[in-house]
């Protein structure tokens, strides 16, 4: 992730108060050296648990181009709900103004969502893939347009494997694992009985 | 004579129309093959007390996907260099990302 677009990748996270940190990469692109994390601000305000209206805690970050203006926003996926937050800024200094909330025909999403924007069905829209608490993986469809996205309501992914129906909190990150031209998607995972977090590989068929 | 053209026209455009409608809904169906654990050093790769958050990037620019994790225990982020290749990623260990000169710690949940 370039978060201020010098060609060298930095880091975001998200954590359990609900801050977004940033670490600048201060190397190379071969040697990245990460300075101090530094706390997003948006609307002046740092992003933490009830810092704006609609902050809330277990932030889970992505970083992608919602509104199709060409500038990356953050999608925050929250204890009971996912917010956007406008980049009003610029490619090299991301600027952000208080949250909205996303929504979808069928409602608001599950708890502890993980979003990720991708053009699933290949209309030339960004659809929404979600992680969810309870395990369930779901697709969005962008029924609206690229400037303007709506979501329809959700549709399930099936994913498959036994241990895996056991795990919850899922984290998604959606790739192209193998180079083999089609999706796939790698799932983290909470299993508390076992303490475990494996990452599960689901290669496209 | 006309009309069974025009009849026959009107089938052939309904299974256009489906035939249209099947393939659009069939590139929102994409489908997976079972899933499998990623593994670093022959074992799955299993983050301390759990919560896997992963991402991939080339982290390092050599061509090659790398990932990059969370973990719940004192909320650190492994980094996992691609030892293999990008099309066949091989992951032997990991090291816990630092910045600022010390290990990155986020209260976890």
């Amino acid at each position: 992730m370039d978060w201020n677009n010098d060609g060298i990748k930095d880091l975001i996270s998200g954590d359990t108060n609900g801050r977004v940190w940033i670490f600048m990469n201060t190397g190379t692109k071969e040697k990245p050296v990460l300075a101090e994390g530094v706390q997003l601000k948006a609307a002046g305000k740092i992003v933490i648990n009830g810092s704006h209206e609609l902050a809330g805690p277990y932030s889970k970050i992505h970083y992608a181009d919602w509104d199709g203006d060409g500038l990356n926003n953050l999608l925050i996926g929250q204890l009971s709900n996912i917010v956007f937050y406008k980049n009003v800024g610029n490619k090299s200094e991301p600027e952000f103004v208080d949250p909205v909330e996303l929504t979808n025909t069928g409602g608001s999403f599950p708890d502890r969502s993980s979003p990720y924007v991708i053009d699933w069905d290949e209309d030339g829209k960004k659809d929404m893939i979600i992680g969810t608490e309870n395990g369930n993986i779901f697709f969005y469809k962008n029924i609206g347009t690229v400037k303007s996205p709506k979501l329809s309501e959700a549709k399930e992914i099936k994913l498959e494997s036994e241990e895996f129906a056991k795990s919850y909190r899922h984290r998604l990150e959606i790739t192209d694992w193998n180079n083999d031209g089609k999706i796939d998607l790698l799932v983290g995972e909470r299993y508390a009985q076992e303490k475990r977090g494996y990452i599960w590989l689901f290669l496209g068929k | 004579m006309k009309f069974r053209n025009l009849s026959l026209c009107f089938c052939l455009f309904v299974l256009c129309a489906v035939l249209v409608g099947y393939s659009g809904d069939a590139s929102a169906q994409k489908t997976f093959q079972p899933g499998v654990k990623l593994m670093a050093d022959g074992k799955p790769i299993d983050v301390t007390t759990g919560h896997s958050v992963p991402t991939v990037a080339d982290w390092n620019n050599d061509g090659k996907k790398d990932l990059i994790t969370g973990q719940f225990r004192d909320g650190k982020i492994r980094l996992y260099l691609n030892q293999g290749t990008d099309a066949k990623p091989v992951f032997k260990d990991s090291v816990y990302m630092k910045a600022g000169g010390k290990e990155i710690s986020l209260p976890a949940g």
